[in-house]
């Protein structure tokens, strides 16, 4: 159960990486 | 294994092709050091992405969870993504920003820019030192490799890869590097993609192959403790009683490479501008997250092929060699190549990397504050033809004390790095901390690795880091409050 936890989380993660740096890319770029 | 060795020889003479295009494009320090500081979203991600992925992330992170099961998965991906994330989010941007107000070439230049000349030499040591090490262990696994898949003699297969390497890095610099990596990096990404949905496809589907797993018997007993924390690990972690310490700081010690390691944070500097930065923000995560979800999941699914062909046993002692024994088994020849080239790409864009930095380093932070150099390239192109070659030497015949020195150069790398590179982002950093917590943190590595790792099995790195952290907070805390001082 806590695997799956971890694997799910961790896949999760990924997308809301990649949107929270899409979302403050003009941050970044400043 | 003719297709095979041609497939190989053809990507191998591509490598040297492109070698020879760069040169003719390089006109200076820059281009040699940093490709012209022009680099786009594509090439600095792809570049990243090959330079992280060695031969190790294949064989050792795809194998080991026959091993360890799933707990050595999820963890495993779990880490990558998270420090791919914070690389790109929280080191790239400052990074690109710092050496771009420096004009510096390499990262000890930062360093030495940021806080004084001896942390530049410091960092430029470390890095000559303990990756000529971490070179020995790739060119290693690159000759088992290939002696292994298609029958070459171990040293003709080390000497292969060293001299390709060799001759694309010396003469065609960073450029090279970068566009061979691009072309390494799609491939290893498209190969260990591609192993794990053929894989998926081989068991029936991911659902059936998990139930399948879960009805298994092993070795270790029922295939279900694949899927439990803390069930299964080497027999001597299991008897400790150190299981989850250890599958923790080992996941966490390798994924935390990402946010320290010098060949990886010279590409946010190579970068055109910080808008390659923020789409490679985007980009990398997602690069790195899906190869690791495909890779790093195979390994446990051995136990539903291996047993049909072999004794699983011999596998469980040497598990880098499940996932080329399972490539092997379920593709056809001709993609059977394909993945025996992505392995052997993974190791050369890690060498490439490493011997780059190793003679960047040793040229411009070492040899140009010896003696004053007007001309920095043409030694650097000789830099990269001795630090090649000098690592094959120790991979053909290692001694003892250099397998021990190998297992610890990575934990070193990343200890001693960390945090001199957060510091850099930090203005009012002084040289003594910086310098004092990179040689705390290769001392611990190398006492904890002696002395203690085989009792309490939690890597190097987490001792590594945490001792150079207190080191940096107690001296910078000591600095202030001597200056601040009456009298």
């Amino acid at each position: 159960m806590i695997l799956e936890a971890v694997y799910g989380v961790s896949i999760v993660m990924m997308f809301v990486g990649a949107l929270i740096a899409k979302i403050y890319s003009r941050k970044l770029t400043g | 294994m003719g297709l095979e060795l041609l497939v190989l020889l053809i990507y191998l003479v591509l490598m040297m092709l492109l070698g020879i295009y760069e040169y003719k494009r390089t006109k200076g320090v820059i281009d040699f050091y940093l490709a012209g500081k022009k680099l786009g979203v594509i090439v600095v991600s792809f570049s990243f992405f090959a330079t992280y992925f060695s031969t190790a992330a294949f064989l050792g992170g795809g194998g080991f969870g026959f091993v360890a099961g799933f707990q050595w998965s999820a963890f495993l991906i779990f880490f990558h993504i998270l420090f791919a994330i914070a690389a790109w989010l929280i080191i790239a941007p400052p990074m690109k920003r710092i050496a771009d107000e420096h004009g510096a070439l390499t990262i000890p230049e930062i360093f030495g820019m940021r806080f004084g000349k001896l942390s530049q030499l410091v960092a430029a040591l470390i890095i000559i030192v303990f990756f000529q090490f971490y070179m020995v262990s790739i060119y290693k696994g690159a000759g088992n490799l290939l002696e292994v898949m298609l029958g070459l003699d171990y040293r003709t297969a080390v000497l292969l890869t060293a001299v390709i390497v060799m001759f694309y890095t010396a003469i065609g610099g960073f450029r090279a590097v970068v566009m061979t990596d691009l072309v390494q990096g799609i491939l290893v990404f498209i190969g260990g993609v591609m192993l794990f949905v053929v894989l998926m496809f081989y068991l029936g589907g991911p659902i059936n192959a998990i139930e399948s797993l879960k009805a298994a018997h092993t070795v270790m007993g029922s295939g279900t403790k694949l899927f439990e924390l803390g069930s299964v690990a080497p027999p001597p972690i299991m008897k400790a009683g150190m299981v989850i310490p250890f599958i923790l700081s080992l996941t966490f010690a390798i994924s935390i490479a990402q946010l320290a390691s010098p060949q990886l944070v010279i590409r946010f500097v190579a970068a055109k501008d910080s808008r390659v930065i923020a789409k490679g923000a985007v980009l990398t995560p997602l690069i790195i997250g899906i190869f690791a979800l495909c890779v790093f999941s195979i390994g446990p699914f051995g136990w539903l092929i291996i047993p049909q062909f072999d004794d699983p046993v011999k596998y469980l002692k040497n598990s880098d060699l499940v996932v080329p024994f399972i490539a092997m088994k379920i593709f056809p020849a001709g993609l059977n190549a394909l993945i025996l080239t992505a392995i052997v790409a993974a190791a050369m864009s890690t060498i490439n990397s490493l011997v780059h930095v190793i003679a960047t380093s040793f040229v411009r932070d070492v040899l140009q504050n010896a003696v004053k150099l007007k001309k920095i390239v043409l030694p650097t192109r000789l830099s990269v033809f001795v630090f090649s070659l000098v690592p094959v030497i120790f991979a053909l015949n290692p001694p003892d004390i250099i397998v021990v020195i190998v297992g610890l150069s990575f934990s070193v790398i990343t200890s001693a790095f960390l945090i001199p590179l957060l510091a850099s982002f930090y203005s009012r950093t002084t040289q003594l901390p910086v310098v004092s917590s990179m040689i705390v943190a290769v001392a611990v590595c190398i006492i904890w690795y002696l002395y203690f790792y085989k009792v309490y099995w939690i890597y190097p790195v987490v001792p590594g880091l945490a001792a150079s952290a207190l080191t940096y907070v107690v001296f910078l805390r000591a600095e202030r409050a001597i200056s601040a001082a009456p009298g």
